[in-house]
């Protein structure tokens, strides 16, 4: 009898294990186009930045280009000029990503959590979250397009309108004035992605324990507390996530900056870190300068590693840490116990 | 049955990956192969001439054979096929070449963004024999041997460029003087004005009393003194700075960069000089060229004029108008401005890999040497060919009337400036990159975010410094 069965169990066993390397095979030409198409240009990007510019593309500087971008030194005028446009389009970056993160985050999480209460029977709930993920579903190039001609500087309807109605004197310079000019890119940046976080936050919310909204409302919490007591802790791992994609994201900020500008002109103060990347990449000629552009990815991969995980750390889970210690030391006190007696006891 | 199916899906597999990298693959192999047979090849005729110089010398009179090989297909290499899909039929059917030996690679971006495609191109190893060339970046290539062949090499002799207007020749030739390019069309330009506001507000009635009110950049700036005080503060004479800039550009003296150095002339503080006054009274507008209300503007009062070449009265001149039968439609005139200039225009350059040479120089000898076939392309595209035989009949038959200038022709003031345009020796091939530079600080300094002239030319070095490394600037 138990021969028999173990007789079965063998020939399942070979039959299992015949089968399975052919998966690898499968997915073989997704590793290889991988490495050859994405891989290999992002390690050749760490070998361009160590690269001169321009003709001398091929001539290898060391951390020539690093130190012209962070410190300004080392190639006279040229590396004094890069490290000043380097800085202040890092800045345009932050500033303009901090000024559309934070009303975003707000918009979203307000609209998540009333379009996920169940209390307040919003009706065309559907519609609503439709006209709002819309921007999003329009490409970038439109959406410039669209606020180009709207907020046009000389004969845009927006700034007639506000001349018409007598409130303001001279048109307001929305694409090319310093302040105006950043906080339309923040809007526009705020617009076209506050629908997508929400949808992403009530996915969040959604996925609560239903049970501990009921039993707060039984215990009589208003909706501020229920909110701060019990969304917003439980939707840290999304918010965490949210957080950090927008953060990414932000940095990486391109395509609006890009587009949003006056003819051929590109203004100083909505130009981004990769709008300079890009400039230095494909828009110098004859030669572009490929050892700066690679260096600015460079430092600003380092600049996402470092925020993220600041960011991480400052938004893990504390309790969930503090729990596992205190089980590694039970288990620890328990090991000792038992070792202590010999294991005996069992 | 198993291991047929297990073969079978192993097959299927590689298959996929194989076509995955049956891109990159064949254009290495076949650039290898394409390199080591040409650089035999090379070799071989190097050591031909060697042997026979003054045979081959002896062989070839001026202006006579092809050397370079001939027979196959011609690929012609551009970004737009506006001028390409009128052209090609035309001169297939006037030279009786077939169908099958004419290929184009048309890219459909603008001009600017074709260069890098072109260098992706070239690393791919395929047959290209005539390529399309912008003037901003036409020396790259042209000052490449490895790229260009010259014109010679097709049976051209400089006495066939005579007849072309001087300054397209100058953008033609390479860093040591030899004609790389040739072009069919000229783009002098002039500046359009509105002739009912000139009227109104300097009581000019004919372009001739108009060219005398802003014969020189003096002169213009007086003059749009007048015109804005005639008209209560209200009316710009010029409506961009770019403008300016497009004809002000053509006439420095000296070229960008001299022995690998920036070059900053005196030119360059004259016209930051003249933006700022310009900009301060408001004698210009403060939109931006091929900004949103570039066009729009011509229909308002707000400017009287612009500054326009050849391709722009078909183009933004006539949506500045309204279109046809629009506000302004009619009222404009134009006449030959403070200076000469040349704005824009597409070059022609042979591959040094070609293998359809006759067909190239059938080609160029067509549209950029033959007066008579080009004064028929100039009319029938309609295009301002860069002859000045064919383009001076155009002037004299008067047969050219515009509608959009209330009848004026254009041609017979833009052929006047086309021939006072000087560029000798000017030319270098940083210049797209140095001259949007200099506007960039100038604009900067007209909108007071530069506290002065001297910063602003600080400001401009900076700029030229981090876009152009490989020149030196102080």
């Amino acid at each position: 009898m138990a021969s028999t069965a173990q007789r079965n169990m063998r020939s399942v066993n070979i039959r299992s294990v015949s089968y399975a390397k052919y998966g690898y095979f499968f997915i073989l030409p997704f590793f290889l186009v991988y490495c050859f198409f994405q891989l290999w240009p992002l390690i050749n990007t760490f070998v361009l930045s160590v690269y001169g510019n321009g003709k001398a593309f091929d001539e290898f500087i060391g951390l020539g280009n690093f130190e012209a971008i962070l410190f300004g030194t080392g190639m006279g005028r040229q590396s004094a000029a890069i490290q000043e446009q380097f800085f202040r389009t890092l800045g345009n970056t932050f500033i303009v990503w901090v000024g559309n993160f934070i009303p975003q985050i707000a918009i979203s999480l307000a609209l998540a959590v009333w379009f996920t209460d169940a209390k307040l029977k919003i009706p065309g709930k559907g519609f609503f979250k439709v006209i709002m993920y819309m921007p999003n579903i329009i490409t970038a190039a439109s959406v410039a397009a669209l606020f180009l001609k709207l907020f046009d500087e000389t004969y845009g309807p927006i700034n007639t309108f506000l001349q018409d109605m007598g409130l303001i004197s001279e048109p307001i310079k929305f694409v090319s004035g310093p302040v105006a000019s950043k906080v339309m890119v923040m809007f526009i940046q705020c617009w076209m992605w506050f629908g997508n976080t929400m949808i992403m936050l009530m996915s969040g919310i959604m996925g609560l324990n239903p049970s501990l909204f009921e039993a707060a409302n039984i215990d009589g919490a208003s909706s501020g507390q229920v909110f701060r007591k019990i969304t917003l802790p439980l939707l840290r791992p999304i918010m965490l996530y949210t957080v950090i994609t927008s953060m990414i994201g932000g940095l990486q900020m391109y395509d609006i900056p890009y587009m949003y500008i006056n003819g051929t002109s590109r203004n100083e103060y909505t130009k981004t870190v990769a709008v300079f990347i890009y400039e230095h990449f494909r828009e110098t000629m004859p030669n572009p300068n490929y050892g700066f552009s690679g260096a600015a990815s460079i430092i600003l991969f380092i600049i996402t590693v470092i925020l993220g995980s600041i960011t991480f750390y400052t938004q893990r889970d504390k309790d969930a840490i503090a729990r596992k210690k205190e089980r590694k030391a039970h288990m620890k006190a328990l090991k000792a116990k038992q070792s202590g007696l010999g294991g005996m006891e069992i | 049955m198993n291991k047929l199916k297990r073969t079978l899906a192993l097959v299927a597999t590689l298959a996929i990956s194989a076509t995955a990298f049956v891109g990159c693959g064949d254009e290495e192999s076949s650039s290898t192969a394409s390199n080591s047979e040409s650089s035999s090849q090379a070799e071989e005729s190097s050591a031909a001439e060697s042997e026979g110089d003054s045979s081959s010398d002896a062989d070839t009179p001026a202006g006579g054979e092809i050397t370079l090989p001939t027979g196959g297909t011609m690929t012609i290499l551009t970004w737009t096929s506006d001028d390409l899909k009128v052209m090609l039929p035309t001169w297939q059917e006037a030279e009786g070449v077939d169908e099958s030996r004419v290929a184009t690679k048309d890219y459909g971006c603008q001009g600017g963004e074709a260069s890098a495609n072109y260098d992706q191109y070239f690393l791919g190893g395929e047959d290209v024999d005539m390529m399309f060339l912008e003037a901003d970046w036409a020396l790259k290539y042209l000052n490449d041997d490895d790229v260009t062949a010259p014109l010679s090499a097709l049976g051209f002799t400089d006495a066939d460029f005579a007849d072309q207007y001087a300054y397209t020749t100058e953008i033609s030739k390479d860093s040591n003087g030899v004609i790389k390019g040739t072009t069919w069309q000229a783009a002098p330009g002039g500046w359009c004005y509105r002739t009912d506001l000139a009227e109104k507000y300097l009581g000019v009635k004919t372009p001739e009393e108009m060219q005398a009110k802003v014969s020189d950049w003096t002169k213009f700036q007086d003059t749009a003194k007048e015109v804005y005080e005639a008209s209560g503060n209200k009316t710009a004479l010029t409506v961009t700075l770019g403008g300016i800039w497009q004809a002000f550009a053509a006439n420095r003296t000296q070229p960008w960069v001299k022995d690998n150095k920036l070059v900053v002339d005196d030119s360059c503080s004259t016209f930051i000089q003249l933006a700022k006054n310009m900009r301060d009274n408001k004698y210009v507008t403060e939109i931006e060229q091929w900004g949103d209300a570039w066009k729009p503007a011509g229909q308002t009062d707000d400017t009287m004029g612009y500054f326009v070449s050849t391709w722009g009265f078909g183009s933004f001149l006539l949506d500045a108008a309204g279109g046809e039968g629009g506000t302004t439609y009619g009222k404009w005139n134009v006449c030959e401005g403070p200076a000469p200039y040349f704005w824009g225009g597409t070059w022609l350059a042979c591959s040094a890999k070609t293998d359809a040479a006759d067909l190239v120089a059938s080609f160029m000898r067509y549209f950029t040497v033959n007066p008579d076939t080009m004064k028929a392309y100039a009319l029938a595209k309609p295009d301002y060919v860069n002859n000045k035989t064919a383009m001076q009949a155009i002037v004299d038959e008067k047969s050219n009337s515009n509608p959009l200038l209330g009848g004026q022709d254009q041609f017979a003031v833009l052929h006047e400036n086309a021939q006072n345009i000087n560029l000798n020796g000017l030319i270098t091939p940083y210049d797209a990159s140095i001259k949007s530079a200099f506007m960039s600080a100038v604009d900067k300094y007209c909108k007071g975010e530069i506290a002065d002239e001297a910063a602003c030319i600080e400001e401009f070095k900076n700029q030229v410094a981090t876009a152009v490394t490989d020149i030196t600037v102080d």
